[in-house]
Formats: C-alpha cells, sequence, structure tokens
C-alpha cells in the first residue's frame, strides 16, 4: 500500500458541523421552527461563492434570510454561527493518533476570521499548525470541485498520488476520485479510525470497529 | 410478535446524493425491543435506491460512473415528453437498483457485515426531503 504523506481534512462536515449544518442550527433556532435549506433556490450556489470568497458572511446570510423570508436580522447571524461551531473531538483524538509523518493539512470553508476564532477557542493549532490551513475563502480558486483537486497538490507541495483527502460530502469526493485524487467520504470518528488502520497509517491490536456477528 | 414502524426523513440535495443511514437504523433496532426477526428498510421514492454495500470513495464512483453509461443523464427520455419532469435517467436507475432491503436481526442485533453500510442513493433533480420506512417484526 502506498504511503500517503499528505493527509487533508476538510473542515466543515468532518472537523466541525457543514455550512449547510450551521447554518441551520442558527437559523432553527432563532426562527424557531424546522426549515430545509437545500431547499431554497439558489442554496447551494451560495455555499460555493461564499466558500470561495466571493460573497462575504452578511452577504451569504442576507440571501438565505431574504431566499427563506426568515425575518430574521442577517447581521447578528455571523456572530452566532461562529460561536455554534466546534470541532467534533472523537474525530480530532482520532486525528491526534497519525504519526508525525504524516502531514496534517486543514482545507476551511469559513472566512478566516471565523477559523481563527474556532482555532483560538479549541485550540486546533495543536492539530492543524497554521501554515497547514488553506483558508479557501482566501485561495483565489475560482472553483470548488474539480478544480480544488488540481490545486491542492501544488499548495501542500506533495505529488498527488501522496494525498489522501477526507471530506463528507461525497459529491466533493467522487469528483477527487474522478480527478484520480485518493479520497475518502468521511462518515464519522470510529469510521475514521477504522479507515487509518485499514491503511495501517496507525496500529491497532484491537480492532476498532464492530466486528460482524457469528452464529 | 412485535411490529414497530419509523419513518426517517432526509434532506438531500439529490442529483447522486449518497447517504448512510446505518446509525439510524442500528438506534431503531436498539429501541425496538425485538430480539429476533427481521427488518425490511424501504425507500419511499421513484428516483433513488436503498442498498447495503461498502461506503467507499471508488465504489461510489464506479457506480455512478457505470449507471451513467447504462442511463445518460442527457439522453432525450421518452418520460420527459411530460414536459415538466426530466429525470428519466433516475426513474431508470430506480428499476435497475434495490428499493428495500431485509436484513436479519439476531439477539437485538442488526447481523450486517463489518463493511456492510445501509445506504441510500437519491438520483432526484430536486431537492426535496426524501423518506425511508423502517419496519421490524419478530419476537421479543
Amino acid at each position: 500500500m502506498r504511503e500517503r504523506r499528505s493527509i487533508i481534512f476538510w473542515m466543515g462536515g468532518v472537523i466541525t458541523q457543514s455550512l449547510l449544518e450551521v447554518t441551520t442550527q442558527v437559523i432553527e433556532a432563532r426562527s424557531k421552527k424546522n426549515v430545509n435549506l437545500l431547499a431554497l433556490p439558489r442554496f447551494q450556489e451560495l455555499c460555493e461563492q461564499f466558500t470561495l470568497g466571493k460573497i462575504d458572511d452578511l452577504q451569504f446570510f442576507t440571501e438565505i434570510i431574504s431566499h427563506g423570508k426568515f425575518g430574521l436580522d442577517p447581521a447578528t447571524i455571523p456572530s452566532q454561527a461562529i460561536e455554534v461551531l466546534k470541532p467534533e473531538p472523537r474525530t480530532l483524538a482520532a486525528i491526534g493518533l497519525l504519526p508525525p509523518k504524516y502531514q496534517r493539512w486543514l482545507l476551511c470553508e469559513y472566512p478566516r476570521s471565523w477559523y481563527e476564532q474556532i482555532a483560538k477557542k479549541y485550540g486546533m493549532e495543536s492539530y492543524f499548525p497554521s501554515d497547514h490551513v488553506i483558508i479557501l475563502p482566501d485561495s483565489g480558486l475560482e472553483q470548488i470541485a474539480p478544480k480544488i483537486f488540481d490545486f491542492l497538490p501544488v499548495r501542500v507541495g506533495d505529488t498527488l498520488e501522496n494525498c489522501l483527502y477526507f471530506d463528507k460530502d461525497p459529491k466533493r469526493v467522487i469528483a477527487a476520485i474522478n480527478r484520480m485524487f485518493p479520497a475518502v467520504i468521511y462518515v464519522d470518528p470510529s469510521r475514521l479510525e477504522r479507515e487509518f488502520v485499514m491503511r495501517n497509517f496507525i496500529d491497532r491490536n484491537q480492532p476498532v470497529h464492530t466486528p460482524p456477528v457469528t452464529l | 410478535m412485535l411490529v414497530k414502524a419509523r419513518q426517517l426523513k432526509l434532506l438531500s440535495d439529490g442529483r447522486f446524493n449518497i447517504m448512510v443511514i446505518t446509525d439510524q437504523v442500528r438506534e431503531f433496532v436498539d429501541s425496538s425491543g425485538v430480539r429476533n426477526g427481521q427488518l425490511v428498510v424501504f425507500f419511499q421514492h421513484t428516483t433513488g435506491a436503498v442498498y447495503v454495500g461498502e461506503h467507499e470513495a471508488g465504489i461510489m464512483a464506479d457506480l455512478q460512473d457505470m449507471l451513467e453509461r447504462i442511463t445518460p443523464t442527457d439522453y432525450p427520455y421518452k418520460h420527459h415528453m411530460r414536459e415538466y419532469d426530466y429525470n428519466g435517467h433516475a426513474h431508470l436507475r430506480a428499476t435497475l437498483l434495490p428499493t428495500s432491503v431485509s436484513i436479519p436481526v439476531i439477539d437485538k442485533k442488526l447481523v450486517i457485515g463489518t463493511y456492510q453500510e445501509i445506504i441510500v442513493l437519491d438520483d432526484q433533480v430536486d431537492q426535496e426531503p426524501r423518506y425511508v420506512i423502517l419496519q421490524i417484526m419478530g419476537e421479543e
């Protein structure tokens, strides 16, 4: 099995809540009703524009609130979103098991100001050194998938074959695979740890997964 | 005999969206009180599927590639003659893939294999919620 050296994690959905999840969480808390943001016109397009830094957080939430007719003040939403965004400790713990020979990279779709607050609050620096954090809104990329998979090897300074990309979004992961970029669909911390074991990144005497039931 | 059911609501953006529901199904089995029996997982739509398989990115890409070759997204399907519903590929794919799976429950455990996941594949072209029915029957 090839020795991967640069392990890249998409932040939202893997390390913290995704942009969809955090936006839903904040709007539901404020409007006191269940919302399905995926059904909003242009939702995915707005997410992509926000992730690529083409619109800022205020513009993003103003559009979402307007399309959804949620009747909320968008100016107060970004600070709430930052407040509720938090890393999943079990995922960080699994990532923390990776030996130093694996370079950990974080691909952050949130603005730098958001990331800096989250990183400070939760000590993200110990998992991802600041020079290994790629802030997508600052990247100058014109498109996420599939362009990002040409950009990443250059940005992390490794060959495509030596990179391994973890993301919760199956469509982005499939786009990566179709670009021959090694990738894994993230599900949860235990499956992440299992993936590390299967790839011999970490050593485990006991299997981390539940073995099949035998009769 | 005990029979219990639950409906899962999945928020999906369609277009070959893959959702793993194994943990939600396990939680349903755990809370059902059934010791030995059978579980049915049923996808309630005509533009997707539910199946048991390995949730691995390469397999997903290969599956999408295979389905695209057999049922291309941009083919002029006769279904499109309705002129409001341009998802012929999704309907045809749904005829090729299962809309339900049954899984044994033994000693209160869902007996799927180590790498088996219960996967919902939604190929609809809009972003509406999708519903999956879980029904378990068996002895307490």
